[in-house]
């Protein structure tokens, strides 16, 4: 068995979810100082991918990173690199399909922060960026790594956008998802079967971790 | 150094009007009145987590907020204590940690000084390491406290001290806040709805009813 296809969706998953954990954490807190009527409006568009088909998104995409398109073909001018069927473009696809896991977790924790920590902080003499750190994101530590490990769980289990932007080269773009599909196509369903079995265990595993972050949390909020 | 508050501020369905002032020297000028008067809102206007309308807060010679000149002194640098009703501690920071934050000078080891001394003074020896979770209503007090006065504040502003505690340990705790701040000799704001209480901590009382205040 070629293990290919597993390292590349790990490695597609793992990056995928740094960058939504920064911009996850970044948007949400930048959408919550919006004035209500434009927060109403930025909400429903980050949130966007998580109801919509992989496909469209996929093919909003290809509109712009396509060669022929203006970021792809930026890129390909300026780096002299493809954003459209290589690898790191499956990246892109799981980015934007995880995005609003991550965000609204995110948001849920921020909103359920208690403003007078902050305000304590302040007036003992710290500034915005220590109040950030040192204690709005350590008070939402939980639902946070709770976002992140579901938007990994998600952004493994990217199949149609990533179809479309990276396609499926054996070797080379092929992720779990993308394999499973081709090896059920050519009719092999014993190799399929056991890709199959790979994903579900992983899948599993990050929603054990899941539960048991959630569990501790809330025997937390009982101890306080 | 005396306090002075003269601030106006319009909310939809409120409309904040307090004037009155506090004198220092160790006396406690109680903010008087039920919930929803305005108590936490005119704390909050004096220490600067929310900007009037229009008036001004002085402190001594010094404004905090001044509209005509457009003074808004941020609220890190008014050196204003608050001791929230909730007290507000770091909840995933220990006891220690929580003082630690109160310190803005010092070297480590000075820093590691003083708060070990706010330790001691406020008696929460042992409970170094604990988070705030594991730490009682007056423990939990002690430790803002602390938190606050490490600071070295210029004024003293004390939200509801006794709300969430019980009645039986009220007038011991009482007794103690007295005894902690008999060492501070900056004005001291008390809000409370409770008349008893005001009328044994307080030298003197402002009532402040839907608002306004004199």
């Amino acid at each position: 068995m070629d293990w290919f296809p597993l390292i590349n969706s790990l490695r597609i998953a793992a990056l995928a979810t740094a960058a939504v954990f920064l911009l996850g954490i970044w948007l949400a807190g930048a959408v919550a100082k919006l004035p209500r009527a434009w927060k109403a409006l930025v909400d429903v568009v980050l949130t966007l991918p998580l109801v919509l088909p992989p496909t469209v998104v996929g093919f909003l995409l290809l509109m712009v990173l396509g060669p022929r398109r203006p970021l792809g073909a930026w890129a390909l001018e300026v780096f002299g690199v493809r954003l459209t069927m290589v690898w790191y473009a499956a990246v892109f696809a799981s980015v934007v399909v995880a995005f609003p896991l991550m965000y609204r977790t995110a948001r849920g924790a921020f909103e359920g922060f208690d403003e007078d920590l902050a305000d304590a902080a302040r007036t003992l003499g710290k500034g915005e960026v220590w109040i950030f750190w040192r204690v709005k994101l350590p008070s939402c530590r939980t639902s946070i790594i709770a976002g992140a490990v579901l938007a990994f769980a998600r952004a493994l289990g990217e199949y149609g956008a990533t179809s479309m932007v990276a396609g499926y080269t054996p070797g080379v773009t092929a992720t779990v998802s993308t394999t499973v599909y081709q090896l059920w196509q050519i009719g092999n369903d014993a190799l399929a079967l056991r890709w199959v079995l790979v994903n579900i265990a992983i899948s599993a595993v990050a929603l054990f971790v899941l539960n048991w972050l959630e569990g501790r949390d809330r025997e937390g909020r009982r101890r306080r | 150094m005396m306090l002075g508050v003269d601030i106006r501020k319009r909310l939809d369905d409120f409309t904040l009007d307090a004037k009155f002032t506090a004198q220092d020297g160790g006396s406690v000028t109680a903010l008087f009145g039920p919930s929803g008067a305005g108590k936490t809102m005119t704390l909050k206007c004096i220490a600067g987590l929310l900007v009037p309308d229009e008036g001004c807060i002085t402190l001594g010679w010094d404004s905090l907020y001044e509209s005509d000149r457009g003074i808004d002194v941020p609220a890190r640098d008014r050196r204003v204590g608050y001791l929230f009703q909730s007290y507000a501690l770091f909840p995933t920071m220990t006891v220690e940690g929580n003082i630690a934050c109160g310190m803005r000078t010092g070297s480590r080891e000075e820093r590691a000084e003083r708060v070990a001394e706010q330790i001691r003074a406020f008696r929460l020896e042992g409970l170094e390491k604990r988070r705030p979770h594991q730490l009682s209503g007056g423990e939990q007090q002690r430790v803002a406290l602390a938190r606050c006065l490490v600071n070295d504040p210029a004024v003293l502003l004390l939200d509801e001290p006794f709300s969430a505690i019980d009645e039986e340990l009220k007038r011991e705790l009482e007794d103690e806040l007295m005894e902690h701040l008999a060492g501070f000799a900056g004005p001291c704001i008390l809000v409370s709805h409770d008349r008893a209480e005001v009328e044994r901590l307080s030298s003197k009382i402002v009532e402040i009813r839907g608002g306004h205040a004199r």
